[in-house]
């Protein structure tokens, strides 16, 4: 197989399949708030990708070993720690501008964007394909931003960068919220059609999980509370699993034992079994696995006690 | 009762006549996407309540302390960012000290903590000028926006689900961010906002 393959597939996921903000539906409230000109368009962008890019380089490097809950407050550290010199710099520099941000620039610091793309890839890949996500990430989410940024400014004002093309119509409506919705369904629906004729076999409908929405929501506190909640997992966890099955295939090859393979039967039948049930399972797979590579190294030393007493 | 009626106005006007969700935009991807997973509105909306009231409370309070007051707004913000962390870790470690929470418990107070609706209360309390009892309001009606956003999204999914009239490309997100954005129109309609003058 090409070596290239898996970056262009990584690429190609997080990206377009499923593109951050018209298939996954996250990160919606900047781009909707604020990209209503390609000036604040392109500056979203460009915060969104220097905040990605160094959140999920530095959860792949230090962070694999914190635990969840931490993790998540972390990153929104991370994100005060970039938003907010840009934001005090923006303020002196550019204050027409600051002001046009109003209270949206300090809520990017938590940015659900972030968390998501750190929790799925991040943590669970090396420093090489985190950065190859973030930037395909960042890109996908800030070229959507930038050509909603630059029709509600068309559409709203007639400008274009604050050119003005004197158009005889003008839409004020679209700088508010809804006009950014509307755009956003539209684009969509162009990028799902052209990924339907560039890439039949991709579904763009798995990264937003309907399959639940007939549940119904009247039950006991306690019990809606039990329910499985896996707000990072999705139905596809290509980019990650391999990572981590390549390194058990690696293992099993060197070591040939009997209660190997048994376990081998059994990590390949968990992710062989349905997507729900794997999706349920997903978030404690890595943990599953290094209880079982712990169990293994102890039956290993076993196994070689009792060869060393038969001698 | 002038108390009562100050929390409920500013519940009322954070919930209905400027919904943050529909009319800001804030915590939408939280609601679009909890809407196709109804099962998680009730605990979701008990989190984000619980942490946008206290956030918004503290953040006021601590506003009435000199040194702070005269600072400016991106001082401010990191303020309330440092407050909102703070609760976040409380509560963590009082729900690791319980133990007896299930994992999925704490994911959902991750998510609740940190997200753009829970974050602009405090900011917009500061704009506002909201006295405390109003910033307990409008925390209760960003939990009770959330609620409204929710169900009412959730029921178009229904909806647009069962249609099949839907052309192919328009199923899935697509109609679900033009169904989203009419629904926004209408609340950008209850704001009373001129729209097409």
């Amino acid at each position: 197989m090409n070596e290239k393959t898996p970056s262009l597939k990584t690429i190609r996921n997080s990206a377009l399949v499923k593109n951050p903000l018209l298939f996954e539906a996250i990160g919606l409230c900047p781009v909707v708030a604020i990209a209503h000109s390609l000036k604040l368009a392109v500056f979203l962008a460009v915060v969104t990708a220097v905040e990605l890019i160094v959140c999920e380089v530095i959860t792949s490097k230090l962070l694999k070993n914190v635990r969840r809950y931490w993790r998540v407050a972390l990153y929104t550290i991370f994100g005060v720690a970039i938003i907010f010199p840009i934001m005090y710099m923006t303020n002196k520099l550019f204050p027409n501008m600051s002001a046009n941000f109003g209270i949206y620039l300090p809520l990017m610091a938590v940015n659900s964007l972030i968390a998501l793309h750190c929790e799925r890839v991040a943590v669970k890949n090396d420093v090489k394909t985190s950065f190859i996500d973030a930037v395909s990430a960042s890109l996908s989410y800030g070229a959507v931003a930038i050509i909603v940024g630059f029709l509600r400014e068309l559409f709203a004002n007639g400008t274009i960068w604050g050119y003005n093309l004197e158009l005889p119509v003008k839409l004020p409506a679209f700088l508010m919220p809804f006009g950014g919705l509307l755009l956003m369904g539209f684009l969509a629906a162009g990028l799902k059609a052209f990924i339907g004729a560039k890439y039949p076999e991709a579904n763009p409908n798995k990264a937003f999980d309907t399959s639940e929405i007939r549940r119904s929501l009247r039950d006991n506190f306690s019990n809606l509370m039990k329910d499985e909640f896996n707000p990072y997992g999705d139905t596809t966890e290509e980019e990650n699993t391999p990572v981590i099955k390549s390194k058990k295939v690696k293992k099993d090859k060197k070591k040939k034992n009997t209660s190997e393979i048994n376990s081998e039967v059994e990590i390949s039948s968990s992710e062989n079994a349905s997507t729900e049930e794997s999706r349920t399972y997903l978030d404690d797979f890595s943990e599953m696995l290094s209880d079982l590579e712990e169990y293994k190294s102890k039956k290993k030393d076993k196994t070689d006690k009792k060869k060393k007493h038969r001698r | 009762m002038n108390i009562f009626l100050n929390l409920f106005s500013a519940a009322l006007y954070v919930m209905l006549f400027q919904n943050l969700i529909f009319n800001g935009g804030y915590g939408l991807s939280e609601a679009v996407r909890m809407s196709a997973k109804p099962r998680q509105l009730l605990p979701m909306a008990v989190f984000i309540t619980v942490f946008s009231t206290l956030t918004s409370a503290i953040c006021v309070l601590v506003d009435f302390i000199p040194f702070i007051k005269n600072l400016n707004e991106v001082v401010h913000a990191l303020i309330y960012v440092g407050i909102l962390l703070l609760i976040y870790i409380i509560i963590m470690i009082a729900v690791n000290i319980y133990g007896k929470v299930q994992p999925a418990t704490k994911r959902r107070i991750g998510i609740a903590a940190f997200n753009t609706l829970v974050l602009a209360m405090p900011l917009i309390n500061y704009r506002s000028a909201f006295t405390v009892v109003e910033s307990i309001g409008a925390g209760l009606g960003a939990g009770l926006a959330y609620i409204i956003a929710v169900l009412l999204i959730n029921n178009g999914l229904k909806k647009l689900d069962s249609n099949t009239k839907i052309p192919k490309c328009f199923k899935g997100t697509p109609a679900i961010f033009i169904y989203t954005g009419i629904l926004s129109l209408a609340f950008t309609g209850i704001s009373g906002t001129s729209v097409f003058i």
